[in-house]
């Protein structure tokens, strides 16, 4: 049982990163295609992308230390 | 960025009133603090839970309802930045021969209208309910001679003042006749 919910869980996080990396990529084209000026384009684009990077780390660490738990 | 023609001046830059971010930040805020407030709680969940799901053993639910939070997390941050950017590129550019009106609706659908400040036959705003009165914004409304539907600039801060700049430019473009 423990086997099949590792790979669920291992499933879930690439399914997630997948959606992840397109929505960012589509989301980073609209910043880079439609900012009104360079500066607001930067800060913009920081901030999305620590916060992705923030909120997609979590997951892959929560995700490691639940995998380390059913090994 | 829009182009600007030759000697064509940039009057002002719109966008909606702060007050929306605010809302939209608020909502963020309670999405990411609320279900890490149930964290706390959990311990009284462990017995039901792990009869509902029988897969989950109940020394790793603590591990298992993180998991589902950050993955949960992942999707609040696109929901708001998908959000932000409604807020972000959804802008009036005003110059002094035009008014380009750029609304962004989600990731797929944009739409650029442009208005020459010399066709512009009404300019109207209002003010509705008790946000807008109290923190003074509201929809501008610009109506052009053609039969399409007046353009509306929705949730803008000192909608008298613009509605008034825009009467000056366009009061002015008819005086001169500046070329479009």
């Amino acid at each position: 049982m423990d086997q099949v919910f590792l790979y669920i869980v291992l499933a879930a996080m690439a399914i997630v990163l997948i959606i992840d990396i397109v929505f960012s990529w589509i989301i980073m084209y609209h910043i880079q295609k439609y900012a009104i000026n360079r500066l607001s384009y930067g800060a913009v684009s920081f901030v999305y992308i620590t916060g992705s990077l923030f909120f997609i780390g979590f997951m892959v660490y929560s995700g490691i230390s639940l995998i380390a738990q059913l090994q | 960025m829009i182009p600007l023609n030759e000697n064509e001046n940039l009057i002002l830059t719109l966008r909606r009133h702060s007050v929306w971010l605010v809302i939209k930040l608020i909502s963020f805020a309670i999405l990411l603090i609320g279900p890490a407030f149930i964290f706390g709680f959990l311990e009284y969940f462990k017995e039901p839970l792990s009869r509902l799901f029988i897969m989950i053993n109940v020394s790793m639910l603590e591990e298992v309802y993180l998991f589902v939070l950050s993955v949960f997390y992942v999707f609040v941050w696109l929901y708001f930045f998908v959000d932000f950017l409604n807020y972000w590129l959804d802008v009036w550019i005003v110059t002094d021969r035009r008014v380009v009106i750029i609304n962004q609706q989600g990731l797929f659908r944009r739409n650029i209208s442009e208005i020459p400040i010399s066709k512009i036959q009404d300019i109207s705003f209002s003010i509705h309910g008790f946000l807008e009165t109290t923190l003074n914004y509201g929809t501008v409304s610009i109506r052009t001679a053609s039969e399409q539907a007046s353009f509306k600039l929705e949730e803008i801060a000192h909608p008298e003042k613009i509605k008034q700049d825009l009467l000056n430019l366009m009061h002015k473009a008819q005086n001169t006749s500046l070329p479009v």
